[in-house]
């Protein structure tokens, strides 16, 4: 798979901007600025052609900057997010709908390049045909995102093959979660978005805002989703020791505080 | 001025158990199929209002830098005939029945009879053609021009105009022997001269040389055609015709030498990643132009790191380069680069051997990164 040619790729990143101790500095929202900056920076060394929109989670989706090519720009206010208050709800038909309605938009074209050729009101071929990728970085342990009355967009985008539904879900350690924690569920929600037989489309991560293991499973949201393998394969494992050869795509290794998963549909994880 | 007669009489075979419909549809798939793709045929029509089956088709045929429209005639009411052709004027200059091996042999139950004939014509066409151009060409230009059919046979050669005399040619460049692609010219007994020529030639055609001479050979002009499907990248430059100290015996095969040159070095870069990819799983790998590679490693259980591996153009003459990015250690909110240029290496090594000692040169390259790494960010920000 991954020596196809995989055309471009168009990414929507949605950033939590839930805070789960209001007034208090949001750690989460720090570690998902480096997730954005990891991921379009990687990237940026593999010459792929990609386009990036920012939308920010409050009780729904919020477009912030529709798909660009500059990502300086892009970056500059992803920096500048701010999240301050704590929300108790989360809306997904508005985040699937603002995915669909991007589906629909025109590939943005380099400024040395002709503009669009598609007439007004008809979609972009040249758009239909990229990889359309949803990059959902949540934090919000007690909050079950829910789809209220509307799930067409999200019916419409879940049989689509130019449609891939990334998540990251940053948590407390078990030991530091309420009673009230529902964790498990909003996990087992996001893993529920990728709706393929065999659940290996999406790449779905969880952990704590630990940087180190946020930003190993960040990085591997950088290759096109087209050409990457089924999750848990990405990481090299390589030793100091001369004798040793290198164990390819060895499973990140959970630790006490419930990170780093590999594989996930059997078996998931309790966090 | 068209022309319609032929001289040639039909063989008479046996009907076989196929329809003769099958039988015609079998020729014309045959000529559709070919690989080279130099027929295309459109317009199906009836001879007659009450006649069974389509029998006449418009073709467009490639010859050289042009196309040139021509009308088959079958027969619906004497399918073992051999086709007559409606020719444009040009065509009809340059193909004399008379001349066509394939045409006496015509058999209807040979699915390759009517490629084979319009692949003789086409050969036909292109001999005569050049034969005329030389004839029309002072001692200087004649001798070029025979050295490049010496050269290439399938060049197409042809007057440009009857005052200045330029001559215009056009030379395929072919992937080596060595690359061979699966398709190619198929070996047929019946074959005439045309497919003699093309036999054995089966390999893929990736470009064309064009040059225009002028009887003098003092204003030579010279460039490559490519197919559109083959990027910018992957093009060579056309060197320019010196005159007086170029001739065509050895700058045609310099040409190509070239421009094949620039195609192998995709693929020995192709290679390598491929190799490098049986040892370490990439994260991303440039499956366009094989320039790039990525991949995650986890070194020691302590330390991440991507290692961003960059060939260039000159590859393996010039060595792969290794860009290492910290993944968990950031200065404000980027990663921390660092570059190796070098390391043990030579050009003449194969892919395998490159890759291995990458990998043999990696956990102590990331090592030292690791250490640069943690003085530039400081004990205090590490995880």
């Amino acid at each position: 798979l991954r020596w196809t040619q995989v055309g471009p790729e168009r990414i929507v990143f949605f950033i939590d901007l839930h805070n789960e101790r209001p007034g208090q500095p949001n750690s989460e929202l720090e570690v998902f600025k480096q997730c954005v900056n990891t991921i379009i920076l990687t990237k940026g060394h593999m010459l792929s052609q990609a386009e990036y929109a920012l939308c920010v989670l409050l009780e729904g989706a919020v477009l912030l900057s529709d798909f660009t090519l500059d990502t300086n720009e892009l970056l500059k206010q992803v920096n500048s997010l701010e999240g301050t208050e704590a929300f108790q709800s989360l809306d997904m038909s508005s985040v699937f709908s603002t995915l669909l309605e991007r589906k629909q938009t025109p590939l943005v074209k380099p400024p040395s390049q002709a503009p669009a050729a598609a007439p007004q009101g008809q979609i972009d071929p040249a758009a239909q045909k990229a990889l359309l990728r949803g990059v959902f970085l949540y934090s919000r342990t007690n909050v079950v995102p829910s789809f209220g009355t509307d799930k067409s967009a999200f019916e419409a985008l879940s049989t689509d093959a130019d449609f891939v539904m990334d998540a990251l879900f940053v948590h407390p350690p078990p030991s530091k979660q309420g009673a009230e924690s529902k964790a498990q569920a909003v996990f087992d929600f996001l893993i529920d978005l990728d709706r393929s037989s065999s659940h290996d489309r999406a790449y779905c991560f969880e952990s704590t805002a630990n940087p180190r293991r946020v930003l190993r499973n960040a990085v591997q949201l950088a290759p096109h989703a087209r050409q990457r393998p089924p999750q848990g394969d990405l990481l090299n494992v390589l030793t100091s020791s001369p004798a040793s050869s290198p164990q390819m795509g060895a499973a990140v290794p959970g630790a006490g505080e419930g990170g780093g998963m590999g594989a996930i549909p059997v078996g998931r994880p309790i966090l | 001025m068209a022309s319609t007669a032929h001289e040639a009489a039909a063989v008479r075979r046996p009907q076989t158990a196929q329809s003769t419909t099958q039988l015609m549809q079998a020729l014309l798939r045959t000529v559709l199929r070919d690989p080279r793709g130099y027929f295309k045929l459109s317009q199906p029509f009836k001879s007659s209002p009450t006649a069974p089956f389509n029998d006449r088709f418009k073709m467009s045929v490639t010859l050289g830098s042009g196309i040139a429209d021509w009308t088959l005639l079958l027969n619906a009411r004497n399918p073992e005939a051999p086709p007559d052709f409606i020719l444009d004027e040009l065509s009809d200059a340059f193909i004399k029945y008379e001349e066509l091996q394939t045409l006496r042999t015509w058999s209807l139950d040979q699915p390759t009879s009517l490629l084979d004939l319009l692949m003789e014509m086409r050969a036909l066409f292109r001999h005569n053609r050049a034969r005329r151009a030389i004839a029309f060409s002072n001692e200087k230009l004649g001798f070029e021009l025979e050295s490049l059919l010496g050269l290439e046979d399938e060049s197409e050669i042809r007057l440009l105009d009857k005052e200045k005399l330029n001559v215009e040619c056009v030379v395929p460049i072919r992937r080596s022997a060595g690359q061979a692609s699966g398709g190619g010219a198929q070996q047929s007994e019946q074959a005439g001269e045309a497919r003699g020529a093309d036999a054995g030639k089966g390999r893929e055609i990736i470009g064309h040389l064009v040059m225009i001479l002028d009887q003098e050979l003092t204003q030579v002009r010279t460039s490559l055609q490519y197919p559109e499907t083959v990027s910018e990248e992957l093009r060579a430059v056309c060197p320019g015709w010196e005159p007086g100290n170029t001739h065509v015996f050895d700058f045609v095969p310099m040409v190509q030498s070239r421009v094949l040159q620039k195609m192998q070095a995709m693929d020995g870069r192709k290679e390598a990643l491929k190799c490098l990819s049986e040892l370490l799983t990439p994260l991303h790998v440039d499956s366009a132009l094989f320039l790039r590679s990525s991949f995650l490693i986890e070194l020691d259980a302590v330390f991440e790191v991507v290692v961003h591996v960059r060939l260039t153009p000159s590859f393996p003459e010039e060595q792969p380069s290794l860009v290492l990015q910290s993944v968990s250690y950031l200065v404000d909110r980027q990663p921390i680069h660092d570059v190796i240029l070098e390391y043990p290496y030579s050009p003449r090594w194969g892919a395998r051997q490159i890759a291995s000692q990458i990998l043999a040169i990696l956990p102590s390259k990331i090592r030292e990164f690791r250490a640069k790494v943690q003085s530039t960010v400081g004990e205090a920000t590490a995880p």
